[in-house]
């Protein structure tokens, strides 16, 4: 009976907790619009790190997909090719830029086609450091569209 | 502002150098005619022709040396499991023909876009449609047997491989990710190496069809 409160009190400090907990800063989370038929999309967020220890994001989850991994363009002998990363590392008070041809979120298996301005639900987990929820917005996107960067200018 | 005026800039450099080209081979050009090197960024050498090949498009219909004739084409391998480097060049693509219909309309015109998909397994003729469809309508999508894509994509210098990934369906697929243009002739002409910056190469793409005899 003296529990009942207890337990109330410890529910209620939940998501609070969760929310005070909130890793990194996500900047410009976005999914790249891709033909209704596509089985693969990818997902770009610059993830800022404001505390003093570094942060590893090792996994990200969607209830919009299936299957979702990190991953990695990168050249080798002249042509690109993908590679899973294990986990991306946000340095103390610094940042990780995913970008067109570099870091990405590979998601996979979408459960609907998604469209040009559709929110994506993603679930970020840092190791040691809790999970952080994120919405990314669908948007296209070629290499002219990186995240914007100060003193660049979007040439529309 | 600035980023205009550098922007006027490069245009007004370009339409220079597509005059310089007009003057110089005006008339109407030999099967091969020679380029200027300035205007383009990665040069294939001289005009090289491609011998014939046998593939598919996106309607399942035959697509050979023939089809390629009578277009100025610009190709790009990948596949369509692929969610970053072949959506970004298809975005690139797509961007070099918004250019291209402001500032050429017959380059826009006699141009068209395709995705040459080394990776038959999964990519039907009736995906590929569905995936360049979504891009632009100048785009069509073609694809073949392994070996038949392995002998045409040669032709180009143009490299892929399969990476065997958990499964038979799970693999990933390395390519190179350069844009490859033909000529209406059926000959490659040039080839333009990433990160693909679309003004640039429209402007490479409309000064090239100049120095065949070609009007803007």
């Amino acid at each position: 009976m003296t529990l009942k409160p207890l337990l109330l009190a410890a529910l209620l400090a939940l998501p609070l907790a969760g929310w005070a907990a909130d890793p990194a800063r996500a900047v410009d989370p976005w999914v790249r619009e891709a033909p209704a038929n596509s089985q693969v999309l990818a997902a770009y967020i610059t993830l800022e790190n404001p505390g003093a220890t570094p942060l590893h994001l090792v996994s990200v989850t969607s209830p919009l997909f299936s299957k979702v991994e990190l991953h990695q363009t990168i050249n080798k002998d002249g042509m690109a090719m993908m590679e899973s990363v294990a986990h991306m590392a946000v340095p103390a008070a610094g940042k990780v830029v995913m970008a067109p041809g570099g870091l990405h979120v590979m998601l996979i298996g979408p459960t609907r086609p998604l469209h040009n301005g559709d929110k994506v639900p993603l679930v970020l987990t840092f190791a040691g450091a809790g999970t952080q929820s994120v919405e990314a917005v669908v948007r296209p996107g070629g290499s002219g569209h990186e995240p914007m960067d100060h003193g660049t200018q979007h040439k529309h | 502002m600035r980023s205009l005026v550098s922007y006027m800039k490069y245009g007004l450099l370009a339409l220079g150098l597509a005059g310089i080209a007009f003057y110089l081979y005006i008339g109407p050009p030999p099967k091969s005619p020679p380029l200027p090197q300035e205007l383009v960024g990665m040069m294939a050498g001289a005009p090289k022709e491609i011998t014939s090949f046998q593939l598919v498009d996106q309607e399942n219909k035959p697509f050979t040396l023939a089809s390629l004739q009578g277009h100025w084409s610009m190709l790009f391998f990948g596949y369509a499991h692929c969610p970053d480097i072949c959506p970004v060049a298809m975005e690139d693509l797509k961007e070099i023909f918004a250019i291209l219909e402001k500032t050429s309309p017959n380059t826009f015109q006699a141009g068209r876009g395709i995705f040459v998909s080394v990776d038959p397994q999964r990519d039907t003729p009736e995906m590929l449609a569905g995936y360049v469809r979504f891009f632009h309508k100048k785009f069509m999508g073609i694809t073949g047997s392994e070996e038949a894509l392995s002998a045409f994509s040669r032709q180009m210098g143009a490299g892929y491989r399969i990476i065997p990934g958990k499964s038979a369906d799970d693999y990933l697929v390395a390519h190179t990710s350069n844009f490859y243009l033909i000529d209406p002739l059926g000959q490659f002409v040039a080839y333009f190496s990433p990160p693909h910056d679309p003004a640039a190469i429209a402007a490479k793409w409309t000064a090239i069809r100049l120095a065949y005899g070609d009007s803007p």
